[in-house]
């Protein structure tokens, strides 16, 4: 099973797995194709194998992992029908079966393969700093009516000092999403199987270029990892960390991006091509006619007009700029009021 | 006869003597050739000759049931250490001194009008002219000189001091760092001989360089609180090594849900312990 995992705004677009520590079996996890020293035929060697037999002429192999960046491919195995299936089916579902193929217009369906940083392996580091104890104390103290019991919040910090070693799986988006619309995604593995990538198939597959740097990569996910070592609410003040074995590798994931067109306006739906699960949708908003708006909103209007006139125009910025910040982009201001007009009294979709 | 493929090679799995083939050991990066009994270890790109020695169990009659777990042993280069802690030191103890110039700044504060009055009734201290004042924050953490001369003296005391790595498949990781420091706590005399590879015995799956690495992290865990605390020495501290790390076998009895290191008197939770060598060559 493969996964891309959309996380809440804000969360770092990782994925720490520890396949032992959650229990599972190494040999049952990732596979990367290979080729027979001996035969030529395809082998596929599990992650941490160190030597296989070629099931195919029994010569003894042996795998040897060099320093250096290595590039994998996960080839789509989710074919353009069933994912376009996918995302109409994730469409009628989210808006409770308003909005159907009929009401959309597909305008492309394009496969990218997706660029991923990911540190595998072991990690060993130390990490040292303050943990901070918050205790409420309660004191009671003298006051007009006898005496009272005030609250106040204690803080203790003690000097900590941890040394880890752990299995990390750690990844991080290696070229820029917002194109992609996938902000916030964790390339999380697994079972999958891997193949070795050959740039030549640059000229066959869309690939979105990685813009990120092994050393920037590699910093990100020593300062994330430094979080995750640390206690809760600890200050970390010095963290140095190892990554036995540096695997540091690409990985590229395969995604569908789907555009409709529904209304004026259009969406986009991602859909992960190795299991044809829908990882994000933009879908057309409920504008539901608010029985309350349309009290309400000329209610307030009506109030502020009569308490003081210019309280109303102010009212009216006041909620655009709130707005255009909540959209991130700068909106006409006619377009504004046809909108917000729209939401408040407009009803439909 | 080599495949190369981006960064990574598919080698076949022969004895770099012999030309035997080498038998497939799963997760293990040491291979023994059944036709000249000679050891191979996977470092990076090839594979290497490799010694594993198996430790002497120390007095009375082997108990039957022996696990032999590997360990790479590394051993510090003591007189090294003693002079890199020193230049760290000074150095640090420098930079506390300009950090403390720095940080004394003119007592600039306004005087009390009361106290100019004389009429101090309250006791308001007010700074004498050309006060100097202490910025805080600006010092830097070091150990007590005492307890760090006392601490690199016990250790140089010793002669030899070996950090022991677990190289043994493990369920968890930070095991690793657990018994490694246990087994180093413990400072086992090293009496070994050439490992026959005889008997039950866990598959190494750490090679000689991540060892030297995490042998670091281990030795700086075995350090008392005081001066292992100190992040400005310790993270100054590049620890260099007397010698190759050496690949040792060391006997453990099971009991129950542990096993007991007959070298180093302790136990461990058995579930700790991954593959073993002749389960892997079987699978």
């Amino acid at each position: 099973m493969a996964e891309l995992l959309q996380q809440e705004p804000g969360t770092p677009a990782v994925a720490a797995d520890d396949p032992h520590q959650s229990g599972e079996a190494v040999s049952g996890a990732e596979t990367y194709g290979m080729t027979c020293a001996a035969c030529g035929a395809s082998l596929r060697i599990h992650e941490g194998e160190r030597s296989v037999r070629c099931q195919y002429c029994n010569a003894a192999l042996y795998v040897a992992a060099p320093a250096g960046v290595r590039t994998w491919i996960l080839r789509a195995s989710v074919s353009e029908g069933a994912a376009r299936l996918a995302a109409l089916h994730h469409l009628a579902e989210k808006t409770g079966g308003a909005v159907k193929a009929r009401h959309t217009s597909i305008l492309d369906l394009r496969l990218i393969y997706v660029p991923f940083w990911r540190m595998s392996g072991r990690l060993a580091g130390r990490i040292s700093g303050d943990e901070v104890i918050r205790r409420v104390v309660e004191t009671t103290v003298p006051g007009p009516d006898g005496t009272r019991v005030v609250k106040r919040t204690e803080e203790e910090r003690s000097p900590f000092t941890k040394y880890v070693c752990k299995r990390i799986d750690w990844s991080t988006p290696a070229c820029a999403l917002r194109y992609l619309g996938l902000q916030g995604i964790a390339l999380r593995t697994r079972m999958l199987a891997w193949d070795v990538f050959d740039h030549g198939m640059r000229e066959t597959i869309h690939t979105a270029l990685p813009m990120k740097t092994a050393e920037r990569a590699r910093e990100d996910g020593y300062r994330y990892l430094a979080t995750l070592a640390a206690p809760s609410g600890s200050i970390v003040r010095s963290s140095r960390f190892d990554l036995l074995g540096e695997d540091l590798s690409i990985y590229y994931f395969p995604v569908y991006i789907l555009r409709y067109r529904h209304g004026d306006r259009i969406y986009s739906t991602t859909i992960d091509a190795s299991d044809g699960h829908v990882i994000r949708a933009d879908v057309p908003e409920r504008r539901e006619r608010g029985s309350r708006a349309l009290f309400i909103v000329p209610a307030v209007t009506a109030f502020l007009a009569g308490t003081w006139l210019p309280l109303v125009p102010i009212a009216a910025a006041a909620l655009y700029i709130y707005d255009v910040v909540r959209a991130g982009a700068p909106v006409m201001p006619h377009r504004w009021i046809v909108a917000r007009l729209g939401a408040w009294f407009g009803g439909g979709r | 006869m080599s495949m190369k493929t981006d960064g990574l090679t598919v080698q076949r799995l022969q004895c770099q003597h012999c030309g035997a083939e080498l038998p497939v050991m799963g997760r293990s990066i040491v291979f023994r050739c059944a036709a000249c009994r000679r050891l191979w270890a996977a470092s990076g790109e090839h594979l290497g000759p490799v010694r594993v020695d198996r430790a002497v169990i120390p007095s009375g009659p082997a108990p039957g049931d022996i696990l032999h777990l590997p360990f790479w042993v590394a051993e510090i280069d003591l007189p090294r250490l003693e002079s890199d802690v020193s230049k760290i030191m000074n150095s640090l103890r420098h930079t506390q001194v300009r950090l403390a110039e720095a940080a004394l700044v003119p007592d600039d504060r306004e005087p009390d009008p009361l106290t100019e009055l004389g009429l101090n009734l309250i006791g308001i201290e007010t700074p004498p002219s050309g006060a100097q004042r202490i910025v805080p924050g600006a010092a830097i953490a070091l150990p007590p000189s005492a307890e760090l001369d006392f601490f690199l003296r016990t250790i140089a005391d010793q002669g030899i001091f070996r950090v022991f790595v677990p190289a043994f498949d493990s369920p968890g990781e930070q095991v690793r760092l657990s018994v490694g420091r246990l087994m180093t706590h413990r400072r086992p005399e090293l009496r070994t001989a050439p490992s026959d590879g005889a008997g039950r015995t866990a598959v190494p799956v750490i090679q000689a360089a991540e060892a030297l690495i995490l042998a670091r992290y281990i030795f700086f865990s075995t350090f008392p609180a005081s001066i292992g605390s100190c992040a400005a020495l310790i993270d100054r501290l590049e620890v260099q090594y007397a010698a190759e790390p050496l690949l040792v076998e060391f006997p453990f009895v099971p009991h129950g849900g542990e096993v007991e290191s007959l070298v180093g008197g302790f136990h461990i939770p058995a579930r700790t312990i991954g593959a073993l060598a002749e389960e892997t060559a079987s699978s």
